[in-house]
């Protein structure tokens, strides 16, 4: 459905159950620039967030910048020997395809050494939640970090829906309910495939809806009332997507033979952010997944050359759409994983050596943090939230590095202070990872 | 994993600080600083933060992210507080050490009684400041009674039932008990437990079947058996009203031929995957004419005349390559494609004669059958194995979802097994006691590490599964030199346990598993956990346990209970409600049929490794809507047609089709106070439609289908 529809159907088919689910908190992201309202305000302009992640506990760290470690194993193929890669105005060691990456998106790439203080694959979810820290609205009990943004940037972006829109493995939640998983072929599937003659009922269709339930919503529980209202409105965003979402989709599939592959998960997401459709999108981007048992470390080679690769795809897709300055990327798992491999075999899971990866206009590039030896592998140290340097001692204690990404990620998409220091209740702000 | 909730009102802000001065001459929070070693807000040990700034928000009626169910600071009962619990010996002892933890400081016998004293009296103070909750809005009668009955049979209520249960609320138990006997419930009980028990195929059988190839019709009817057959078990185990334990320990299983060649196959030795099978295009002098199964298997000579000439075949079979012709495929060798011959020896029949067959124990003396006999197979009512399968975690289906690895060596298996038994899995704060156990991985056998407090209890445990299966192959192996034994949240079984069997055994004796159940069922019900404090559901899961498991009483008794019908949570409606719903009303089970993909974009109820908690996406979302829209559209070309064409929407009766639309697809019996209303907005819906230019009476009622189909009352669970 075309904007000049939708404001035709706004102002005329659309009756009563979808001015009240308007009326209810649902702006006209497409027509409207709240975004542009917010920033006049005097805040920052909130970012969209792409989040990727696993409960895997893929060996991201294994090569990432940072993990030039003293002592870790060699890499395990020359793709990935390690080289100096130029991160903004820091010079830092990684593995060969970072330093392949596009100068202006590395001077965007920041990345943060810490520790998820968990090991075992069901803690994803606790991780999500920055282990208690992260709270739900009013500071009551737990919420994911990918649902307190949202939260909080819904609004101010305008967007059609305020959940995240999940398409990775992950089992994720918003406020505490479960959210369904939509791959990107089903999103061809509803919206690049619609009937053009239902476009012709839609008006019809939703005014008959609207009258079935007329009297239920003026006099039904507050719990029908509820779902009336809740119905409706993903009745309306259903609408405002129509064909457009369709139109950007086209391409996906990238290999009918096999769907759903983090290129088609990168370009839907791109597409859905370009409508705004939600706060946040989550992703699985492999990286060698759960490689206890991966002899030569075949699998986490190629998968950590495809998983750059993705990155590059969404920075290009993101640059397409207009979207470079307008939306944050975080690469964050459950845990990360040793360095020192197990002879030949593979890696065991990390709890206190994780790297994460924010891309934004509001990072400053760079490598936050350190990893040091510690029994026989590595941990992340403590970090100094004004530099971002790792340390030894003082600055942010090695245990509360977890919530300071969170913190920091908060801010990198437009969260203040006052908030985020309300909603997520340990750490601090890593300072020396953001733009100035 | 437990959702930590509010079960009311939000206290005052300044409520936890200002209970310091109501305490008299004690101080609690010298205690509570202490507590705050652990549990501050840099290292929240089980998620609980004892730092003053909202402390009242973060212990008032919040559920313990440890122990299910109880509540921090009970604002009802302050006495039960588990706070209180935790830290006092009598009502530690009083409260049958809850959830296995232990008591607080850790290594301590608790608190002295006069700070036990001091801290009560802190706990009644910050309990006290709460608001009490804004009283719930009664639940109507209709949306209890419509959530019930479309949750176990898809049907509607009827005008009749909704005036018994006006007339007397006791009449529901009833009519309860005579919807948990119709067809209608079975299948909707098998599809639940086929979820619930984790059967659902997300997994691959490549490693227990070799990869197996074949026509792609049959390979997916073989994972449509190995998925239903466990799910078709327990509901007979249901049906029969034995105890639903034997979930865990059955060894009658639900089984087609086919199904059961899959067993067999998985069983194999080596000796018998070395056998040479031979495949030729024509029967031998020697055969009889014509040429028989019976002769083939006896001589492990295949004839399959069909061969076209230019497939230059393999003759000489591996039994992998056996069962790949069993299903359909013959190897040409060179660019040749390979051959999928239309009427394969494994036959239609052999995927849908289910029965029960009892897996026994395979010897010397008593070899287990070869997979490929398959006379043998069809008329057999028992199998022996060498691998000891006996219940819901040692199945194809399950194995093939959570396989495991020579690194893992079943600890993902046998924790996902915890799952769905008990709803609970491993946590390293598990106080209950290990056994002295080699079988603890070296890596992880250093108890100062973090990874030792779930090991210690997990290693020994998933032994019985290692010596049963290959962890490489999930499929027949040697036993180890381990020994298998069960400690987990504060249940020990003395005795070792070497199979799968006494794993099963084990998990059901475990006190939880009447808990875990009840649980289960209330996420099916509500989409979201019951309070496991609350005293309604502790007295369920009690008469569960005391009907000797019986699942239909625990169903009427939660049914009927406020647990269910007082949730005012109303669920979108997902897949798995979604086809026998309107199946069920209209009277047509072929509705379904053909609406795989449409289907398949709507959310279903999933699981997912690790996770406690079932996937149950509950709230309307612009995916959710955009998928029901494509769904309806596509079942109300399905429900619409001529008079003859025997569908339930008659073209040339379109007013009566209109009435039978709300009154059956939508459930809006005539006595229904919505009713009225519905039929004369669809009828006006009918006239538009019918109005539009080109439009005949059939794509008006398909446009009326389509949208009661949209509507709520089909799309939403309790409207």
């Amino acid at each position: 459905m075309q904007r000049r529809q939708l404001l035709k159907l706004g102002a005329g088919g659309l009756a009563g159950l979808c001015l009240r689910s308007l009326a209810t908190g649902i702006p006209a992201g497409l027509l409207a620039g709240p975004r542009a309202a917010w920033a006049q305000a005097g805040g920052v302009a909130p970012q969209s967030l792409i989040l990727c992640t696993s409960p895997s506990g893929d060996p991201f760290n294994a090569h990432a910048p940072g993990c030039d470690v003293p002592g870790a194993s060699a890499p395990p193929d020359d793709r990935l020997r390690r080289v100096n890669v130029q991160l903004g105005e820091a010079r830092v060691r990684a593995a060969q395809p970072w330093a392949a990456l596009p100068r202006a998106m590395r001077d965007r790439l920041a990345f943060v050494l810490h520790r998820t203080n968990v090991n075992a694959h069901p803690e994803h979810a606790k991780v999500m939640r920055l282990l208690g820290a992260a709270k739900g609205p009013g500071g009551n009990g737990e919420d994911m970090l990918v649902s307190l943004i949202a939260r909080h940037t819904g609004d101010a972006l305008g967007t059609i829906q305020r959940e995240p829109v999940n398409m990775s493995r992950a089992a994720m939640t918003y406020q505490g309910r479960v959210l369904g998983r939509v791959s990107p072929t089903q999103l061809v599937d509803l919206f690049a495939g619609a009937d053009p003659a239902l476009e012709n009922l839609v008006p019809l269709r939703d005014q008959t809806l609207d009258a079935l339930y007329a009297d239920l919503k003026a006099s039904g529980t507050r719990a029908q009332r509820d779902f009336l209202d809740q119905y409706a409105r993903s009745q309306h965003q259903a609408r405002q997507l129509g064909q457009s979402l369709g139109a950007l989709l086209q391409g996906i599939p990238a290999d009918p033979d096999e769907p759903n592959t983090p290129a088609d998960q990168v370009r839907a997401a791109a597409a859905m952010a370009s409508l705004r459709v939600a706060p946040a999108y989550v992703l699985t981007i492999p990286f060698g997944g759960d490689n206890h048992a991966d002899p030569g470390l075949v699998d986490e080679t190629e998968q950590t050359i495809a998983g750059i690769a993705a990155f590059r795809l969404l920075w290009t897709e993101l640059g397409r759409l207009g979207l470079q300055d307008e939306v944050t990327v975080c690469q964050w798992n459950v845990f990360g994983r040793t360095f020192e491999t197990r002879g030949n075999a593979g890696r065991n899971h990390n709890s206190v050596a994780h790297t994460a990866m924010i891309l934004g206009p509001r990072v400053k590039a760079g490598v936050y943090g350190a990893y040091a030896r510690q029994g026989d592998d590595f941990a992340a140290q403590g970090i100094n939230p004004r530099t971002g340097a790792g340390v030894a001692s003082g600055g942010i204690a090695p245990g509360e590095t977890l919530a300071s990404l969170g913190k920091t990620l908060c801010a990198a998409v437009g969260l203040d202070d006052a908030t985020i220091d309300a909603e997520i209740r340990a750490g601090q702000i890593i300072r020396g990872a953001l733009a100035s | 994993m437990v959702r930590r909730r509010r079960r009311h009102g939000a206290p005052r802000p300044d409520a936890a600080a200002g209970a310091d001065a109501g305490a008299g001459a004690c101080d609690p929070t010298a205690a509570i600083a202490v507590c705050r070693a652990c549990h501050g807000p840099q290292r929240a040990e089980a998620g609980l933060d004892l730092s003053p700034l909202g402390l009242a928000d973060r212990l008032v009626g919040v559920e313990s992210a440890r122990c299910a169910g109880r509540l921090l600071i009970d604002p009802a009962e302050p006495e039960r507080s588990l706070m209180l619990a935790l830290v006092d010996p009598a009502r530690y002892d009083a409260a049958g050490q809850p959830c296995g933890l232990g008591l607080m400081p850790p290594g301590s016998a608790g608190l002295a009684a006069e700070d036990v004293a001091c801290l009560a009296s802190w706990v009644d103070d910050v309990a006290g400041s709460v608001e009490p909750p804004p009283p719930p809005d009664d639940t109507p009668i209709d949306g209890a009674l419509v959530k019930v009955k479309s949750l176990l049979t898809g049907g509607a209520p009827t005008a009749e039932e909704r005036a018994a249960v006006v007339a007397d609320p006791a009449a529901l138990r009833a009519l309860l008990t005579d919807w948990i006997e119709t067809p209608a419930f079975e299948a909707k009980l098998q599809t639940f437990l086929q979820t619930a028990l984790q059967q659902d195929f997300v997994g691959a059988l490549e490693d227990q079947l070799d990869k197996p190839r074949g026509l792609r019709a049959r390979l997916r009817r073989l994972e449509a058996n190995l998925a239903e057959s466990f799910a078709r078990t327990a509901v007979r185990i249901v049906r029969d009203r034995r105890p639903f334990t034997d979930i865990l320990t059955t060894r009658d299983w639900e089984l087609t031929t086919a199904a059961t060649m899959a067993l067999v196959y998985a069983d194999q030795n080596a000796n018998q995957r070395g056998q040479a099978h031979t495949l030729v295009r024509r029967a031998p002098a020697d055969a009889p004419r014509p040429v028989t199964v019976e002769w083939m298997v006896e001589n492990r000579t295949w004839v399959e005349p069909s061969i076209p000439q230019d497939c230059d075949f393999i003759g000489n079979l591996q039994s992998d390559q056996t069962l790949d012709f069993l299903l359909g495929l013959i190897r040409c060798r060179g660019n040749q494609p390979d051959y999928r011959y239309e009427n394969p020896a494994l036959l239609d029949a052999d995927f849908t004669d289910w029965r029960t067959i009892t897996l026994s124990n395979a010897n010397a003396d008593n070899p287990p059958p070869v997979f490929y006999d398959l006379p043998t197979l069809r008329a057999a009512t028992g199998v022996r194995l060498r691998v000891r399968r006996a219940g819901f975690f040692t199945t194809p289906a399950f194995l093939a979802n959570f396989p495991t690895n020579d690194d893992n060596l079943f600890r993902v298996t046998t924790n996902q097994a915890l799952i769905v038994a008990l709803q609970t899995t491993f946590a390293s704060g598990d106080p209950t006691e290990a056994f002295e156990s080699d079988a603890v991985d070296d890596e992880h056998a250093d108890p100062a590490t973090e990874c030792y407090g779930c090991h210690r209890l997990l290693d020994p445990m998933r032994v019985a599964m290692w010596d049963a299966f290959s962890p490489k192959y999930q499929r027949a192996q040697a036993r180890t030199d381990f020994t298998a034994q069960f400690a987990f949240q504060g249940h020990r079984v003395e005795a070792p346990m070497q199979t799968p069997i006494a794993f099963g055994q084990a998990l059901a004796s475990h006190p939880r598993f009447k808990t875990a159940w009840v649980q289960r069922l209330c996420y099916w019900a509500n989409s979201q956990a019951c309070n496991e404090a609350d005293p309604a559901f502790v007295a369920i899961a009690d008469a569960f346990e005391a009907s000797g498991y019986d699942l239909k009483a625990l169903l009427v008794d939660l049914f009927a209970s406020p647990l269910v019908l007082d949730v005012p949570l109303i669920s979108v409606t997902r897949a798995n409600h979604f086809c026998p719903l309107v199946e069920e009303r209209m009277g047509d089970a072929t509705l379904c049929n053909g609406l795989g993909d449409a289907l398949g974009l709507i959310p279903k109820d999933e699981f997912s490794r690790g996770d406690t908690v079932p996937a149950m996406a509950s709230l309307p979302s612009t995916f959710g809507f955009a998928a029901a829209e494509a769904l309806c559209q596509r079942l109300a070309g399905k429900l619409v047609g001529g008079a003859n064409t025997g569908r339930p929407l008659n073209t040339a009766e379109p007013e009566a089709a209109v009435r039978q639309v709300v009154e059956r697809l939508m459930g809006l019996h005539t006595g229904h106070p919505r009713h009225d209303a519905a039929l004369a907005a669809l009828q006006a819906h009918y006239e538009a439609a019918r109005a539009l230019p080109e439009a005949t009476n059939g794509s008006a009622l398909r446009e009326v289908a389509a949208v009661a189909c949209l509507s709520p009352d089909v799309m939403g669970v309790g409207l």
